[in-house]
């Protein structure tokens, strides 16, 4: 079970995933915004998607759990 | 009945204003069609270039007594509003509302880094009067390093009211541009390891400590630098109508309705001193191209201070952060962020760079303060 | 130009000076609001 931390403060802008989608390291799995400025979030590991533990529009404080990956 | 509506149309002719116009008036107009342009379809900063095109392409008609002192409207705008300091002061407290100085008080050692940028704008001072030009206009020049529009206005209009639209223009422009300015000074001056350094993550901040924040700054840095007064104290209470919580209308009044009505104001204004006698000079072209030395060599410099700190600190600083320093705010930030995701695309330095980039702006508000005082 | 000179050391020494003291104010106002907030949350429990 892998963690994905939110990188920086910031807003969920897209959520580019779904529970049960296998991915890949280094894929796009969310999109922040912060400052005007959207930045990606990438996968931190090969596996399936377990848990989204955010929503679309919601603020995060760096660190904060994001999904959950089976790996 | 002939001879007179002969007179009548000659009397036309005379007080119209299409016998006066001259080619430096067509000069102008061309030069504000390029702004309406460049404002409407490339949308380059429009809020303030719309109106400084239109000021100054009426500024610069024949006959309109405009920019006439004591009558002229556009003269009451500029006097009223620039000249006696009211306008760049009102911005700073709508600025003051916008600002949040949570990453700075997060990671305090940076804000050195926002003191950095400035030796840039006084190296460009320096610079300016050994080309030449008197203290007040070299002081003009040099604070567009600190890439801050309000301040560049409030100097100039203080030092040298006739590079007024000038160093304005300058400044916003090299504002704007600073994700092409700022890059290749950022990769020259850093390694590929430099860039990917990842930062520590910051601890936490109190919201008491972002009250007393505007408070205890506002008191210390004024009475460091008294002349800074009039834009420091504005923006402490724009930030403390913020961080209070207790006065919700009076920030969104600040950020919103105030801020849009005095950028009216200064748009206006600063096209309207553009008048082609002010402009068409020689002297406009050594303005531009000092001012993107100043930039640039704030850029730098922030760097290199960057650079020596990690000389004495454990927890190595990103240099890229350096040129968060100059203060076009956030626009530097993300163009620090950007350049670091070059290098590492998992290291996300934007919230980091808002620290040094906040504290480049009360660095550039104490520069104009010390050249307010020295320079008057 | 001795002039010059001296602004850009009045300059630079009042930048950094002025960043110094805020460090120092953020560092304590700090130290301070966290021993106090701690005391709060003691006196809760």
């Amino acid at each position: 079970m892998e963690k994905l931390l939110a990188p920086m403060a910031g807003n969920i802008w897209k959520i580019e995933c779904k529970e049960g989608d296998s991915v890949n390291v280094d894929d796009v799995l969310i999109i922040m915004e912060a400052m005007k400025m959207e930045a990606e979030v990438y996968s931190p590991a090969t596996g399936v998607i377990a848990k989204i533990t955010v929503k679309e529009g919601q603020d995060v404080e760096e660190g904060q759990a994001l999904l959950e990956i089976d790996s | 009945m002939g001879p007179d509506l002969l007179q009548s149309l000659k009397g036309v002719a005379e007080f119209s204003g299409f016998a006066s116009v001259t080619w430096q008036m067509g000069v102008m107009w061309m030069l504000a069609f390029l702004f309406f342009y460049l404002a409407i379809a490339k949308k380059f900063e429009p809020l303030l270039l719309l109106p400084i095109a239109f000021g100054m392409m009426v500024a610069n008609l024949p006959h309109t007594g405009l920019m006439e002192p004591g009558l002229g409207l556009l003269w009451r705008f500029y006097e009223y509003g620039i000249k006696s300091e009211v306008i760049p002061p009102l911005i700073f407290l709508g600025l003051g509302a916008l600002t949040d100085f949570g990453p700075m008080l997060s990671q305090p050692r940076l804000i050195f880094l926002g003191a950095g940028a400035q030796v840039g704008v006084f190296l460009t001072f320096i610079g300016a009067s050994l080309m030449g030009v008197n203290l007040q206009e070299a002081a003009t020049i040099g604070i567009i390093g600190g890439a801050d529009g309000p301040t560049t206005i409030f100097l100039a209009a203080k030092l040298a009211p006739h590079l007024l639209g000038t160093v304005a223009v300058a400044a916003y422009s090299y504002m704007a541009l600073v994700p092409l300015i700022q890059p290749p000074i950022m990769r020259l001056m850093t390694t590929e390891d430099e860039r990917k350094i990842r930062m520590k993550p910051g601890r936490k901040v109190h919201q008491l400590e972002k009250i007393i924040f505007p408070i205890a700054a506002g008191l210390i840095l004024i009475l460091l630098v008294p002349a800074s007064a009039p834009l420091m104290a504005m923006f402490m209470l724009g930030n403390l109508f913020r961080e209070s919580k207790v006065v919700e209308r009076l920030k969104a009044a600040s950020q919103n309705e105030l801020m849009n009505i005095v950028t009216i104001f200064l748009g206006i204004s600063v096209g309207a001193t553009m008048s082609a006698e002010n402009f068409l000079q020689p002297k406009v072209i050594f303005v531009f191209f000092l001012g993107l030395a100043a930039f640039s060599v704030s850029t730098a410099s922030g760097i290199i201070i960057a650079k020596c700190m990690n000389l004495f600190s454990k927890d190595k600083i990103n240099p890229l952060l350096g040129a968060a320093g100059v203060s076009a705010v956030p626009m530097a930030a993300r163009v620090v962020h950007k350049v670091g995701a070059e290098a590492d695309k998992r290291n996300y330095l934007l919230m980091y760079a808002m620290g040094p980039n906040i504290a480049g702006v009360l660095g550039t508000l104490i520069a104009a303060g010390v050249f307010v005082t020295l320079c008057k | 130009m001795s002039e010059t000179v001296n602004v850009f050391i009045s300059g630079c020494a009042s930048v950094f000076i002025g960043m110094g003291i805020l460090y120092l104010t953020i560092r304590c106002t700090a130290v301070v609001v966290g021993r106090l907030t701690a005391r709060e949350s003691n006196d809760g429990s």
